[in-house]
């Protein structure tokens, strides 16, 4: 999308509404960013209200040319650095946890929201309504070690959400690196 | 769920404990008594058909099972806690291999010592026979409370697909007590 045509958006506390139904509606059709207001499980990717982004989407597509950000006025759309500052503001650890978002979405997943599974994000091969998650991703806490309580946590929850669940993690060089963990009996 | 290994063929132990000797850290079975405890679980290495010698995890387990009676040359006899404290001086994290150890020898696994650091053990399919069987798994051991290093998990898992192994992580908690977790370097690569 040239930079001419970027979709106006604007941060209402810790979401970022896309006002027009048509904009929102483009969104989702395109790689399902955002969420329609009080649509639980949307249908068809053509809808009739304002949508939500989260911080990691619009972050995403803000870098990607897509949309533009304001607060306020509509005339002084932010910028990356800000935009980060505020999502650190009200997701903790919003950066590292971006770090895996992004690389998802380059590797081409659809990436969506993972807490009702108890992760951070879960990953589709298509998109929601289309197939079922692919697997369920957890950013670590600290970057560089996984602690004894990460791993069962990972193994059983894999095992009760029938799903694959992958420890995400950036080495020290940046970069990402997943691991799956399940529960065995030997 | 495992299958149970068929009847074992293996030689059974004298009810007595075979004598084994402690010297210089190091505990050894030597004469006729060495190949028949080697057999009969796979235990230490076997040197020239009649010395074996034994690492310090197996000297444990085959101690509190009574299957040997470790003295020096003095005929001063060690028993485990003797051992522990012998052993542990020159292999540090002794207590918590040993608990993991004996955890997967009591599930019925042969179990051999790993190779290389951190990788702990290399655990074989139930009733093996070690000249024929090729290990099912590499293990490390997590304890609660310390973490693992990402780039660690990440070198032992390469180590254990290089040797078409599986990973296993032993979580051992607080009390001691071990589950077992299989960990693989997750392919992620979307394909449309």
């Amino acid at each position: 999308m040239p930079a001419t045509q970027r979709i106006p958006t604007q941060i209402v506390e810790n979401k970022v509404i896309v006002w027009d139904p048509a904009d929102g509606s483009k969104l989702y059709s395109n790689g399902f960013y955002g969420k329609p207001l009080g649509i639980r499980k949307p249908k068809t990717t053509e809808f009739d209200r304002p949508s939500q982004l989260s911080f990691f989407e619009a972050l995403h597509l803000l870098r990607k040319g897509t949309i533009e950000i304001f607060i306020e006025d509509p005339k002084a759309p932010l910028d990356e650095r800000r935009l980060i500052a505020i999502a650190e503001e009200h997701h903790q650890d919003f950066s590292r946890k971006y770090q895996v978002y992004e690389d998802l979405r380059k590797r081409g997943f659809v990436v969506r929201p993972g807490l009702k599974f108890g992760a951070d994000f879960a990953v589709y091969r298509q998109g929601p309504g289309i197939d079922h998650s692919l697997f369920i991703v957890e950013v670590i806490a600290k970057s560089d070690e996984v602690s004894a309580i990460e791993v069962v946590r990972a193994g059983r929850l894999a095992t009760s959400v029938r799903k694959r669940f992958v420890l995400a993690t950036s080495t020290e060089k940046g970069k990402i690196r997943y691991f799956v963990f399940s529960w065995i009996k030997p | 769920m495992e299958i149970k290994a068929p009847e074992d063929e293996r030689p059974q132990l004298p009810d007595e404990s075979i004598p084994a000797q402690f010297s210089r850290g190091r505990v050894t079975v030597k004469g006729e008594q060495a190949p028949l405890l080697y057999e009969a679980g796979y235990y230490g290495t076997l040197k020239n058909g009649n010395k074996l010698i034994l690492e310090p995890e197996e000297v444990l387990l085959l101690v509190r099972r009574q299957r040997i009676q470790v003295s020096d040359s003095k005929g001063t006899n060690f028993e485990f806690a003797d051992l522990l404290e012998q052993l542990g001086e020159r292999h540090p994290g002794l207590w918590t291999r040993f608990l993991v150890y004996s955890d997967l020898r009591s599930r019925g696994y042969v179990v051999r010592t790993g190779y290389g650091k951190g990788l702990l053990f290399r655990v074989y399919p139930r009733g093996a026979k070690l000249n024929e069987a090729t290990a099912k798994y590499f293990v490390c051991v997590i304890s609660e409370g310390v973490p693992l290093k990402v780039t660690e998990i990440e070198t032992f898992s390469k180590q254990a697909k290089r040797n078409r192994k599986k990973l296993m992580l032993a979580v051992l908690d607080r009390q001691g007590e071990t589950t077992y977790y299989l960990v693989a370097p997750a392919d992620i690569v979307a394909e449309k």
